[in-house]
């Protein structure tokens, strides 16, 4: 190294920003990391936990980028995914139908005549990500919401890879939280992409990126596929069969 | 099981927190954002603990690294908010610190991730290139040209700035 270079070297390190933090900074910091310690909160999928999907073995893995999930926070914000099962069992009553859902569409391909959602909320898209299956339309979820939900303690961030079994419980259920892209439909065949791609109960399909534009599919931080689904309910309403 | 989990996340805090929360203080703006990315990465490693994972430093700097990238991607989308906090904390460091940290700007970033790895995280070359999943030899080079090429840099800005004295 050129004496130049060591001098300029002593100067990258002098100007290292964490030659200011304090002692307080850090036993601040060291609290609060330790406070980790004491949640022990378990992310609720449908069918069962984080874990339990992770552990599924795929029957079909697609790509798919799509955003994901926001409780009814805003309005503006917002879509929600009514997933049914063609299983008989009467649904539960349960509270109404997600607040999430803009725009219910009563034209979906529902042979039982329930309105059954075209998500047509448009957030703002924030993520330029393709969807890798068929590459129609964009991610659409705020970051903003997301972040929020997200200091609330619930770890999620958009971009990572996320693998989600479309399944419904016995009754059907509302899977209230997922942010797909806007023209994407509930159908009785299933969940309709807005470029047609269907996915069926069963289906496993994955999205999120690790990098903007990247047709690879990312990782959470602690490189595991995480699936976040904010609430899961029983669809209050008859229940429409599945087909596929 | 459960106590060799938190004996294990204890002393996995104990080596490498201080050293996470810097890494976080030197790459983010202000010290909240550097308390939350630093909580950030030891939840994960509570889970992973929990799980009766080895947890090397190494390890935690890389589930540091991925939290760091997460949290650029959504501040940049958050209307670059973290370029103006960066620019305004920039403003806020000494005329050599704000100096440097504009020429670091200018570098390749993943030129500027060896060279600051190595300077201000204190990694040796081996450590950098498993945490960057790169060759020795690729750091290497990166280290020598990022040196090369922030030396000159500062050295045209203090040109420009003696010229314009």
């Amino acid at each position: 190294m050129s004496s130049k270079e060591k001098s300029t070297m002593d100067r990258l390190t002098a100007a290292d920003p964490a030659s200011a933090v304090t002692e307080d900074e850090l036993a601040r910091s060291r609290e609060k990391s330790l406070a980790v310690m004491d949640t022990d909160a378990e992310h609720i999928t449908v069918g069962g936990s984080v874990a339990d999907f992770q552990q599924q073995r795929s029957r079909r893995r697609m790509r798919l980028a799509a955003g994901f999930g926001l409780v009814a926070a805003a309005a503006a914000v917002v879509a929600g995914v009514v997933l049914t099962s063609s299983m008989t069992a009467p649904p539960t009553e349960q509270s109404a139908p997600a607040a999430t859902q803009l725009d219910p569409a009563p034209e979906t391909g529902s042979s039982s005549g329930l309105p059954l959602p075209e998500i047509t909320g448009s957030p703002t898209p924030t993520v330029e990500a393709d969807i890798v299956a068929g590459s129609a339309g964009k991610l659409a979820a705020s970051t903003t919401e997301i972040d929020g939900v997200i200091s609330g303690g619930i770890y999620m961030r958009p971009d990572v890879l996320r693998t989600l079994k479309l399944e419904a419980d016995n009754n059907g259920c509302i899977a209230n939280g997922f942010l797909f892209p806007t023209g994407t439909k509930v159908t009785d065949a299933g969940l309709v992409m807005s470029d047609g791609t269907v996915f069926r109960m069963g289906d496993v399909i994955s999205f999120g990126g690790l990098e903007v534009n990247s047709k690879d599919v990312g990782e959470c931080a602690d490189g595991r596929p995480l699936v976040y689904m904010e609430e899961v309910r029983a669809y209050p309403g008859k229940v429409p069969g599945i087909g596929g | 099981m459960e106590s060799a989990g938190q004996k294990h996340f204890l002393a996995t805090h104990a080596a490498c927190h201080d050293k996470v929360y810097r890494y976080f203080r030197r790459r983010t703006q202000g010290t909240p954002a550097a308390e939350d990315l630093t909580a950030d990465v030891f939840r994960i490693v509570w889970e992973k603990s929990r799980q009766g994972q080895e947890l090397s430093e190494l390890v935690v700097f890389g589930i540091a690294g991925n939290v760091l990238r997460n949290h650029r991607r959504s501040a940049v989308r958050s209307m670059n908010l973290t370029q103006q906090l960066e620019r305004q904390r920039t403003r806020g460091l000494g005329s050599d610190g704000g100096e440097v940290r504009e020429a670091l700007d200018q570098l390749k970033p993943e030129e500027r991730d060896v060279l600051l790895l190595t300077y201000w995280d204190g990694f040796t070359s081996a450590e950098v290139s498993r945490l960057l999943d790169i060759s020795a030899t690729a750091v290497r080079m990166r280290l020598h040209r990022a040196r090369k090429q922030l030396s000159n840099l500062i050295r045209a800005d203090q040109a420009t700035e003696d010229v314009q004295r």
